[in-house]
């Protein structure tokens, strides 16, 4: 104690200065530590712009993905699986050996929903309900599910859609630890919300690593997936193979997995051949559920809803959304989220549920277009 | 130094008090499940509350959940805070520190005896939650007659053989452990900055309470991976097929990187300060 009577300099003692010291390498260490996500994040990226980006399906993968979604959609009944991914951030696990062999886990707090694809068939496992599904055969309409939105998935869907879309280049960007060569795509059709795809890739397979969908008056992405974590190498088949069924889990074998593929299977509809100027695409064989119309990013679908599942959609639209002006007898409501715009259409006979990344205004066309067509 | 805080530990009823309580949560709730049977819906309630009632095995799992988001972390920030700053104000740190003791051991045996209350308390809470787990939820009988817990569901699906639950059992077990040595860590600074126990344990919790607010809150998604409470429950990533190792990883990370801190701080406002009472 008796250093600390010792002066040194004007009023600091020994032991004020020791204490400094022992505060400023703590100081240090911390401001180190913290230092070290920044440094990560600011590396320098060199990465050479691509013309063209080779998207290759047979690229095998593995990694961790995380979309988020801006949209902000009410939780609509036996859609939740939808709307969930598009309105809130998702984790994803997923393994890839080829467009047959695949596997996406959606990972929740203390839950699971996997899907697995092999060869013979699709295999969803829900953990929650303690459920294991085989889905047998093709499924000609079935409703979008988060497994669409890992970034290779919703890049293929979306350069499938994007015929004579401008596109040009974007800046390299650091994504999952891999220098990643960007493009830009802006959809030429004046109806769609989309105001531009940005998207990065690996430029040595050619996988798209990240996704970021702009609506139209947005600054900035409305919908982003992006790897977190990615590994170019096979997976093994012991991770591709689904659980076995057993005591204890229940065990179910369908061809029509979601709402979708169960009204397609049991009633026909007739939609008309084309809506407020957009002709109907052709059909898919076994597709009669649904039908989309209009072409690219300014496609639209329309599907029929059967009457007690069509009553509690529109109540559940009208609820949130707003009302649309329609030709006598029917209603219609309108939700929009800016990217993704839902329309519910009812008249005594039938609800039509509309859904796509189409300007609001399209839709009320569509609505009396609809109301009418039934008339 | 350090044999005589964990004598200290051990030898005061609170401890047996604290590890009682921590064990009896689990079994209320075991007990409700088991006579009425009602699980909580998918995804809501606690994790693998909704599979105990078929996979009684999976309890301690469950048991963790229930314990970890709020007992837990307030036993161990109750204990930290009155590491330091409780002896102050019983006026027995003065004496402490005149034996002839180094106040940065003094330091480190009070945060290894908080890691061995820990490793009490949660094994105390393993066992008994096995123990009722088998006993309410049912385990099936080998042919030997020797009661086997039944093969467990991983959150994958795949069944999870009696080891391989065992060795995840203690991947958990050693996660929490580093969860809770960053709450610790929390607490202790702060016992070393107050002489009030209470003020400390009530700091190291507005910490908690405050990261797990924004942990919830999109907005604040910037800051999310620096929050002490972020990977807390990374543990339940042991139970999926494969081991999701990414935020287990993360979460020691971001615990360690807590504990160098603010251990280091407590030791930069400990070593110099003055001890009156």
């Amino acid at each position: 104690m008796t250093v600390a009577l010792l002066h040194v300099g004007t009023g600091r003692t020994v032991v004020t200065a020791q204490g400094l010291r022992r505060w400023a390498l703590v100081l240090g260490v911390a401001l180190l530590l913290a230092a070290i996500p920044v440094a990560i994040n600011l590396w320098p990226v060199h990465a050479k712009a691509l013309d063209r980006i080779s998207f290759s399906s047979s690229q095998p993968y593995s990694g961790y993905v995380q979309s988020a979604g801006l949209l902000g959609l009410p939780a609509l009944p036996n859609l939740t699986q939808v709307t969930a991914p598009l309105s809130g951030t998702t984790e994803m696990r997923t393994w890839y050996a080829s467009p047959r062999s695949w596997r996406v886990d959606v990972l929740g707090e203390g839950t699971e929903r996997d899907l697995y694809q092999t060869p013979e068939a699709q295999y969803s496992w829900d953990f929650g309900d303690n459920q294991l599904i085989r889905i047998e055969g093709d499924q000609p309409v079935r409703l979008p599910r988060a497994a669409d939105l890992t970034p290779p998935e919703l890049v293929r869907w979306l350069l499938s859609a994007a015929e004579g879309d401008k596109v040009t280049g974007l800046a390299a960007k650091r994504v999952a630890g891999v220098d990643a060569p960007g493009l830009r795509l802006t959809p030429a059709s004046p109806d769609t919300t989309v105001a531009h795809v940005d998207i990065w890739a690996d430029p040595r397979h050619g996988l798209p690593l990240q996704a970021e969908i702009t609506a139209k008056g947005g600054t900035r992405p409305v919908f982003v997936t992006r790897f977190l974590e990615i590994h170019f190498a096979a997976p093994g088949a012991a991770v591709l193979t689904p659980p076995a069924p057993r005591a204890g889990i229940g065990y179910t074998v369908t061809e029509a997995p979601d709402i979708l593929g169960v009204i397609n299977r049991r009633r026909p509809v007739s939609l008309p051949s084309s809506l407020a100027g957009y002709p109907r695409r052709d059909a898919v064989r076994g597709l009669s559920a649904a039908g989309v119309y209009g072409t690219g990013l300014s496609s639209f679908v329309v599907t029929a809803l059967p009457g007690r599942f069509g009553a509690a959609a529109f109540g559940q639209i009208s609820t949130y959304g707003q009302d649309v002006p329609a030709p006598s007898g029917s209603q219609a409501a309108l939700i929009a989220t800016g990217l993704l715009n839902l329309l519910v259409v009812r008249d005594p006979g039938r609800t039509y549920l509309v859904a796509g990344p189409v300007a609001p205004t399209l839709l009320e066309r569509v609505a009396t277009a609809l109301a009418e067509a039934q008339t | 130094m350090i044999r005589v805080e964990l004598a200290k530990l051990f030898r005061r009823p609170r401890t047996y008090v604290i590890a009682g309580l921590l064990c009896a949560l689990p079994l209320i709730v075991a007990i409700f499940l088991a006579t009425t049977r009602i699980p909580p819906p998918p995804g809501q309630g606690g994790a693998f509350l909704s599979a105990v009632l078929s996979n009684g095995a999976l309890y301690p799992a469950a048991a963790m959940a229930l314990v970890l988001p709020v007992f837990l972390p307030v036993s161990v920030a109750v204990l930290a805070g009155d590491a330091v700053a409780g002896e102050a104000s019983a006026g027995t740190l003065r004496y402490l520190l005149v034996r002839p003791v180094g106040r940065s051991r003094l330091l480190v045996a009070k945060l290894i005896s908080l890691v061995v209350f820990v490793l009490f308390a949660i094994s105390a809470v393993l066992v008994t939650s096995y123990l009722t787990g088998i006993t309410l939820f049912g385990a099936s009988t080998s042919s030997a007659g020797v009661a086997l817990p039944p093969d467990v569901t991983s959150l994958s699906g795949v069944t999870i053989s009696p080891a391989g639950l065992v060795l995840r059992l203690l991947g958990t077990v050693a996660y929490i452990v580093i969860s809770m040595v960053g709450v610790a860590a929390i607490a202790l600074f702060l016992s070393t900055v107050t002489d009030s126990a209470l003020g400390a344990a009530m700091g190291a919790l507005a910490v908690l309470v405050t990261s797990q607010v924004l942990v919830t809150l999109d907005a604040a998604q910037a800051i999310r991976p620096y929050l002490p409470t972020r990977y807390w429950l990374a543990w339940i990533d042991f139970f999926r097929e494969p081991v999701l190792w990414r935020d287990i990883e993360r979460g020691a990370g971001i615990q360690l990187v807590y504990l160098v801190v603010l251990l280091g701080a407590a030791w930069a406002n400990f070593l110099t300060k003055d001890v009156a009472n």
